[in-house]
């Protein structure tokens, strides 16, 4: 017996969406996704972003090699966030990316370009960040950190089941707020550090890393 | 149709329940690049010249050494390979300056060959495996009369950019990928006295009485004797004159 060619369409139809659709969330599935809506979305609340959106590191001299390259006050993040209701939570975490579909290997830098022999890319946990802003209300607030050598490792800036009040001016400050009202709470400078030592092969690397603000249900 | 592909489309939403365009999530990125150039540096103090005066019996009989004539110092971030190559305008033999006396004998030979040159290196070749030459390196001090021909006589090519093969003699690393030293610094691995990236170099030459450069060889295993009365018969000597030959210190990445 033949089924009615629509039906057919419609369930294609049905699976693709679903696919598609669970398939952009997965892609940043380590930012977490909110199930509640006690603060208000995009664009009344807001991450704000300064400084250059690529930052290069430049190891052409031995002494880099040896003793690294720090880049300081590189990023900084400024947060709005307007609430629904007094409930009003959130989290902001940073994750890394190798951009996996291009063929990197989970645990080292995406390779752009291999200069000479080897094949020994950098590991993801060569890259180091701080951190801080005026409060320290930041997790581990102006100490660096690595991420661990795999891709979506992830580090908590701000993360705390309870809540803690704007003004508190405490560790994880994340009720609603603003940058324009307490600034030395809502807004974070980022330091960047590279030791790379000599174990690695010469090259061009890259990684992505992704800063993430989410409501926490 | 247009009517289910609305309803596939708010099935889809249903899927995923959970996720509310209305909550707040919001994201920045910022690509971090990090470039690792290669380096590889050759650091070296030395006279621009070192000269050997022969004008004692003594030190034709007990030749000259310069001790401590040349200090090497290795600088790298990627695997590498350092030789030492001996080389003149032929390739083979020292390059005749001045020639002293009319020169008229038969016996008195202007073509001494790079060979006789010796050198010691301060710190052994730890990575030569394989290798099929008398010596791997320079390490083998200098020998007293009676002398082994080969122990450190330098390489020599006309080609001095071209790799030595198996049976040439390194400083450190050798022919082939699998023989190389690991990237490092003087400065921060190992001390002046044990380091495989610090190499004090000493020369030596001896031209034997009548003047043959008995230690003068081939680095083959045995090694082929170059002294002059085996190459151009009993009864030759050097002619007296000024000689000079250029010594190059290569260092390249692994290869």
């Amino acid at each position: 017996m033949n089924l009615p060619q629509p039906s057919y369409l419609f369930i294609s139809k049905l699976l693709l969406f679903t696919v598609v659709s669970f398939g952009c969330l997965e892609s940043n599935a380590q930012c977490g996704s909110p199930v509640t809506a006690n603060c208000q979305a995009v664009p009344s609340s807001e991450l704000i972003q300064s400084g250059n959106g690529n930052v290069d590191f430049v190891f052409d001299d031995f002494s880099k090699y040896n003793g690294g390259i720090t880049q300081s006050g590189t990023t900084t993040l400024r947060l709005k966030v307007l609430p629904n209701n007094p409930s009003c939570k959130w989290t902001l975490r940073v994750y890394i990316e190798n951009n996996p579909g291009g063929g990197s290997p989970a645990n080292q830098w995406e390779t752009l370009n291999s200069y000479g022999n080897g094949t020994d890319a950098p590991t993801l946990d060569l890259l180091a960040i701080k951190i801080y802003n005026g409060c320290g209300t930041p997790i581990n607030s102006g100490v660096y950190q690595n991420f661990a050598a795999i891709n979506g490792a992830f580090i908590d800036i701000v993360n705390d089941a309870s809540l803690i009040p704007a003004g508190s001016c405490a560790t994880n400050v994340n009720s609603a707020g603003s940058y324009l009202t307490d600034p030395n709470e809502y807004t974070f400078m980022v330091d960047y550090r590279i030791v790379p030592g000599l174990n690695f092969t010469s090259g061009y690397y890259q990684v992505v890393l992704h800063f993430c603000l989410v409501e926490q249900s | 149709m247009r009517k289910q592909t609305k309803l596939a489309m708010a099935l889809g939403f249903l899927a995923i329940s959970g996720t509310s365009f209305g909550q707040l999530q919001d994201e920045k990125n910022v690509t971090m690049t990090m470039d690792l150039q290669p380096i590889l540096q050759l650091e070296m103090n030395t006279p621009d010249q070192v000269d050997f005066v022969f004008d004692k019996l003594g030190d034709y009989y007990g030749g000259i050494t310069k001790y401590g004539a040349t200090i090497l110092k290795v600088n790298s971030t990627v695997a590498w390979d350092l030789y030492a190559v001996g080389t003149s305008n032929d390739g083979t033999n020292w390059d005749k300056q001045m020639e002293y006396g009319t020169g008229t004998d038969p016996n008195a030979i202007d073509q001494l060959p790079l060979e006789l040159l010796e050198i010691h290196q301060s710190e052994a070749n730890a990575s030569a495996a394989g290798t099929t030459g008398f010596r791997p390196d320079y390490n083998s001090a200098f020998a007293a009369a009676p002398y082994t021909p080969g122990e450190n006589n330098i390489y020599a090519s006309g080609s001095p950019y071209v790799l030595p093969g198996l049976g040439e003699k390194y400083i450190q690393g050798h022919s082939g990928t699998a023989n190389f030293a690991a990237g490092g610094s003087y400065l921060t691995q190992g001390s002046a006295t044990n380091s495989i990236y610090y190499y004090v170099i000493d020369y030596r030459i001896v031209p034997g009485l009548p003047a043959t450069f008995p230690t003068a060889a081939t680095n083959a295993a045995p090694p082929v004797a170059l002294d002059l009365a085996t190459v151009n018969g009993a009864g030759s000597y050097a002619q007296p004159g000024v000689y000079t030959m250029n010594v190059k210190y290569v260092l390249i990445e692994n290869q």
